[in-house]
Formats: C-alpha cells, structure tokens, sequence
C-alpha cells in the first residue's frame, strides 16, 4: 500500500475519469469507463466503431456532460473545456480557420490566452520550427496538402501550452507516409514536452507504436476492455520498433481482444 | 479578343440608333440620336451643371448602402446566432420583406419630409433585404466545428464574433452587399424624383417634364454608369477581402 502511495506521489494523475457513462435517450455508448491518466503519459485508445471513443475524448476535452461519472482534472470537475486541456480533430479542413494563414491561425490560441501581440512572432516562429511549418507560415489552410493542415492543428494545439493533448484519430485520414512520418514528429514533441498524450486511433499498429498504455475498448455499450502496458525502448523506430518481438506480442493480444466479439 | 465582342455588339447597337435617327425614322423629342445624348453629356459634365446632380445621387446611395449593411448585419447576426432573434425578430422582418420599398416612399415623405434623411431612409429600407438574408443565412451556417475550437481555446464572445463568427459570414455578407448596392441606386433614384431636392433622379424627372430630351438620355447613362462603376468597385473589395478561398475550379 505504502509503494502504491509513493507512486502516486511521483506520479499523479492528471486527468481521472470515473465511472463514465453516457446514454442518448434508450441508447447506452458508454458504461462505467474508469482509470486514470499519469502525468507525462502517452495514452493510446482503440476499439471498433461504436465503441464510444469520440464521445469518451469529447467528454475528457469537457465538449460533452457524462450522463453518469466525471471527468476530473487535477482537483477540479471538468464540464467546460479547460485551457490546460486541447484537443486536436480528425477533420482538420474543418477545424482550421480557412481565411486565416498558418501563422493567424496559431495565433488564435495565443490570442485566447491573451498573449501579448509583441510576443507572438517568436512564440510562433518556435512552434512553425517544432512542426517543420516554417516555409509554409504565411500560406492559407486550402493551399496546404492534409499533412500539413494536421501539423498546423497540432501547433494550435501547442500553442495552448497543454498538460494534455487529446486527439482524436488525428492521422486518420492522411496516407502512410505522411501518417509514418507525423507519428516520428508527434513522439519528438512528446519527448520535448511533459504532456500527457491521448491519442484516439483504429489502427492498432499506430497505438502500440505510439503509446505507453493502450486502453482498449469494446462497443455496445462501449466499456474498457483490457488496459495495456507497452515496454518497448524509446526512441521508437519504424522499422525496429515493429519488428520487435513485443510489439508483435501486443499486437496478438489487441487483435485477438477485438476481434472477440 | 472574346471579350472585344460584348462591347461590339454595343457599338453596333449605337450604330443602328444614330442611323435610325438620322433617317427620321423616331421623333427625335422622343429618342434623341446618341450623337446629341453624348454631347449633353459632355456639355454638362464641362459646364458644371451635372457634377452636383452626380455627387448627391452618389452620396445618397452610399449612405443608404453602408446603413443597409449595417442594419443588414446586426439584425442578420442577431437572427442567424440567437434563440432571440429567431423567435422575435424574424416574424416582423417576414412581414416588413414583401412591402414595396416605393410604397414606403410616401410614408417618409410624410413621417420625414422632402430631404436627404427621406432619400436615405427610404434606400435602407428597399436595399436592406439582401444583405440581412445574406447574413441571418451565413450566420446561422457557421462550420459546428468551429464553434468547438471556440469553446476548447475558451474565445471571449467578443473575440469569437471578429475571429469566427463575422469571417465566417463574411463570403455570404459580401454577396448580400452587392446586390444591396444595385438596389441602393434603384431606391435613390426613385426617392429623388419623389422628394425633387436634387441628384440624378431629380434631374431626370425635370429634363422629362421640359421635353430637355437629351439631357434625360444622358441621365439615365449616367445612372447606368454609377451602376457598372459601383459593382466594379466591390468586386475589387470581395476579391481582396476573400483572397483566402481557393479557387472553386479545382474540384
């Protein structure tokens, strides 16, 4: 008991989400999810669709009211978002101010956390550089391909200066390479930063790949099927890191448990 | 070389007048040839006399617009993002929408009297309509998702109208405009011949009643003119004030 407290001492959760459900009229989408998110973590959450994981993120993110249950940050009930939580979107075309440039739209976070305007080039030149957007900074969304449009989301995001980022299959939509490559960009920030990471994704090679701790869930209604411990060397590696025995292990485990049903 | 051919067609249409008329073939006190409309025109625009006229029709129409607007987009902006405005205000609107602005006309030459104010009030209220539909639709169309990154970046409700709301509108706003404009000149023309205190509409009215037939022409180009100038002008502005939207072609 004694080790448990101490653990806790150097480890606090950061975010707490207890006992979450959530029922639209007759429909149950989630049932009793609980645990808890380790500072500096890096969380991923799989499950089939239905499983309720957009609706679990929007309730972490404090967008949505648990029907039952809270979700709690640090000390505090989270029913509005909370600026030291962000959230990324999938649908980044949605989500980006299409009449404001790269470098406008990243200065919309600095704006809402009324940072002086003096202060904004520089700010933004580190976040441009930390995202590998510097050429693109006075281009508007509609010119960029989808890789770079999440990368400018992502930078939003960081502009918040987060504890914890929440994205919601945020590769979803973009092919392989550019996928691969985002993955390698999103672990680097991670690295440089103590933010705790929840990464929402169907691609069960991108959560082990990502993630210290993979949360599974399973649908109808959606609840916590198993929580996983990832132990695989950091840096992480395209090739190597999925090649490794462990790796391969979990992903028997994840592939059986989901495909269970 | 294509587009040489919409002016082409003009021409020859001047052409066909100036010949119909030179063969006697309309009583020129009706149709004057486009010689003599082109000469009072020149002849007015040297002596003086129609810069006045011009200047007013201009102020007029301006005033109105930019009230219009103004109006348009705060009753739009109401409209489109509030319960409120829904509930409240909408019915009226939907009620006031089908009136005539020329059957207003009447009632503010009575409420207001024969001036500027009447002139102006008048083009507010017949060129409002489409901007404020322009805005209630591109206010109340804004992206849901939008509204999230509002909510997660905690926006004040102020910063969230300039940075958010009113961009987001703004392509329908700007549309809405430029159909308002095109009714501003319509309205001040027709509240100057009412009121009779000067501008182009004045003008026409009293070059019709002394027979002044070439000066009527002359008018009525000039109204053309402010017409094409105008939508010419805001084009520019939608151009530049949209720059960020891609090109629609490239679907």
């Amino acid at each position: 008991m004694l080790f448990e407290n101490v653990l806790d001492v150097l480890a606090p959760a950061v975010l707490d989400v207890r006992h979450v459900g959530m029922r639209y009229e007759s429909r149950e989408v989630m049932r009793d999810i609980h645990f808890a998110l380790t500072a500096g973590d890096f969380v991923s959450i799989v499950g089939p669709s239905g499983c309720g994981k957009t609706t679990l993120l929007r309730a972490m993110a404090g967008l949505t009211e648990p029907t039952s249950g809270s979700v709690r940050f640090k000390d505090r009930e989270i029913r509005e978002p909370q600026s030291e939580v962000a959230i990324v979107f999938q649908d980044y075309n949605r989500a980006l101010l299409p009449w404001r440039t790269v470098r406008g739209n990243i200065a919309l976070a600095l704006e809402a956390r009324r940072i002086a305007r003096s202060e904004h080039p520089a700010r933004i030149a580190d976040l441009l550089r930390r995202v590998g957007l510097t050429r693109h900074a006075d281009h508007y969304p509609a010119q960029l391909s989808g890789g770079l449009q999440q990368r400018v989301q992502i930078a939003r995001a960081l502009a918040q200066e987060p504890q914890v980022l929440l994205m919601d299959e945020p590769f979803g939509a973009l092919d392989a390479i550019t996928r691969q490559r985002l993955q390698d960009e999103l672990l680097e920030i991670w690295s440089a930063t103590s933010t705790t990471m929840v990464f929402i994704t169907h691609d069960l090679e991108e959560a082990i790949y990502l993630g210290n701790r993979i949360i599974v869930l399973e649908a109808n209604p959606g609840r916590v099927a198993a929580d996983i411990r990832v132990d695989l060397a950091r840096p992480r590696h395209q090739l190597t890191t999925r090649e490794d025995s462990r790796f391969l292990a979990i992903r028997h485990q994840l592939f059986g448990l989901l495909s269970a049903e | 070389m294509r587009r040489w051919y919409g002016l082409m067609f003009i021409a020859a249409l001047v052409a066909l007048a100036e010949l119909v008329c030179a063969r006697g073939l309309i009583w020129s006190a009706i149709f004057p040839a486009p010689h003599a409309t082109l000469a009072a025109l020149v002849s007015g625009l040297a002596a003086g006399d129609l810069w006045a006229p011009i200047a007013a029709t201009l102020a007029h129409m301006l005033a109105g617009w930019i009230s219009a607007c103004a109006l348009g987009v705060v009753l739009g902006a109401l409209v489109g993002m509030t319960a409120f405005g829904r509930d409240y205000i909408a019915p009226t609107l939907e009620f006031l929408r089908p009136l005539p602005a020329a059957a207003i006309a009447p009632i503010g030459l009575l409420l207001i009297g024969r001036n500027d104010a009447m002139i102006v009030a008048v083009i507010v209220f017949g060129a409002v309509w489409p901007v404020l539909l322009a805005s209630v639709h591109g206010f109340a169309s804004i992206e849901p998702r939008l509204k999230e990154v509002s909510r997660t970046l905690q926006l004040t409700p102020v910063r969230a109208l300039w940075a958010i709301w009113i961009p987001s509108a703004l392509p329908e706003i700007i549309a809405g405009a430029r159909i308002s404009i095109a009714l501003a000149l319509i309205m001040a023309v027709v509240a100057e011949i009412l009121a009779s205190t000067g501008g182009l509409g004045d003008w026409l009215n009293l070059a019709e009643r002394s027979y002044r037939t070439p000066e009527l022409y002359a008018g009525v180009l000039l109204v053309g003119l402010l017409g094409v100038l105008t939508n010419l002008a805001l084009e520019r502005v939608e151009a530049y004030l949209l720059r960020w939207k891609p090109p629609a072609a490239t679907f």
